[in-house]
């Protein structure tokens, strides 16, 4: 996990300097935010086929899938009941805590 | 953006069921892992034109960490919902909690002491990951951009973390990062523990 997260944030701090550094043309940092997306898309095309063609996930989704569901559901939503309660009371910048304003 | 996420999705689990060969669930993991670089160093060239990221991020200094924080109690208060709910043991509950949509080291970890819990680590923490996924852009402009690191909680350092970057901005993205390698410890450290008192 160490070398992975190490690969993560190299990779990262290449692109923080690369664009730091004025490098990179103006025109393509306009065109960053659609290469993004259509990427990101993609990435999610290929996590659905993971799972599509997981026979694990698929042969427990009908024994056990509510209840996991269920975990999913709730895990997630008190994490961000948690958080949202937090910030609530320590953090003021708009610009990090977004939300409707 | 959740309808095009969706579609996405959907379109893919049906190629993986209906068309896709056994082989090539392999080779998705390279294909995915190649896509993850590409976009982190996207992440990375959107932070670089951002000059006043760092000096915002300290006037927050240990503030950060209330973002981890609240992502790890709540999915522990989760946790004990959930066995409330279900009357299953609370620390097997709990280890499933923990796993926090790192689905494969949570359900690697409990399955040699529960089959079926391992199973719901593993699927539970799948939809945690998919669930995050849906939610984010909805997340982000109806309750708050921390938030959004909270619902895919493990996952925002590495495949959340572009989903969190699009929605939000570069300021969030480096504390979705910070954030994901925190919880990804956390990981570590909890899901054993739990399974320890479990047994």
């Amino acid at each position: 996990m160490a070398l992975r997260v190490l690969m993560y944030f190299g990779i990262l701090a290449i692109g923080w300097y690369i664009s730091s550094k004025g490098i990179i043309h103006e025109n393509l940092m306009k065109k960053i935010s659609s290469i993004q997306t259509i990427i990101l898309y993609g990435l999610i095309f290929i996590m659905g086929v993971r799972i599509g063609t997981d026979e694990h996930i698929l042969a427990s989704i009908g024994q056990i899938g509510i209840m996991a569901g269920v975990f999913a559901l709730v895990t997630a939503f008190m994490s961000i009941l948690f958080v949202y309660a937090a910030k609530k009371k320590t953090i003021t910048d708009t610009n990090i805590t977004g939300g409707k304003k | 953006m959740t309808k095009k996420i969706l579609i996405a999705l959907a379109l893919g689990i049906l190629s993986g069921y209906l068309a896709a060969p056994d082989s090539v669930y392999e080779n998705t993991g390279l294909l995915m892992d190649i896509g993850l670089c590409l976009l982190l160093f996207f992440v990375g060239l959107d932070l670089g034109s951002n000059k006043d990221i760092f000096k915002n991020l300290k006037n927050l200094g240990f503030r950060i960490l209330i973002v981890p924080a609240g992502t790890i109690l709540g999915s522990l208060a989760g946790g004990i919902v959930c066995s409330l709910i279900f009357d299953i043991n609370i620390f097997g509950a709990l280890a499933i909690a923990s796993g926090m949509s790192w689905y494969t080291l949570s359900a690697i970890i409990i399955t040699p002491i529960s089959s079926e819990l391992g199973t719901i680590a593993f699927l539970s923490n799948v939809f945690r990951e998919v669930l995050a996924f849906v939610a984010i852009p909805f997340i982000a402009k109806n309750i708050g951009y921390l938030e959004t690191i909270a619902a895919g909680a493990a996952i925002s350092m590495d495949t959340g973390l572009p989903m969190v970057t699009r929605n939000t901005n570069s300021e969030v993205a480096v504390i979705s990062f910070i954030s994901g390698v925190i919880l990804s410890l956390a990981v570590t450290v909890l899901v054993p523990i739990f399974v320890g008192l479990m047994a």
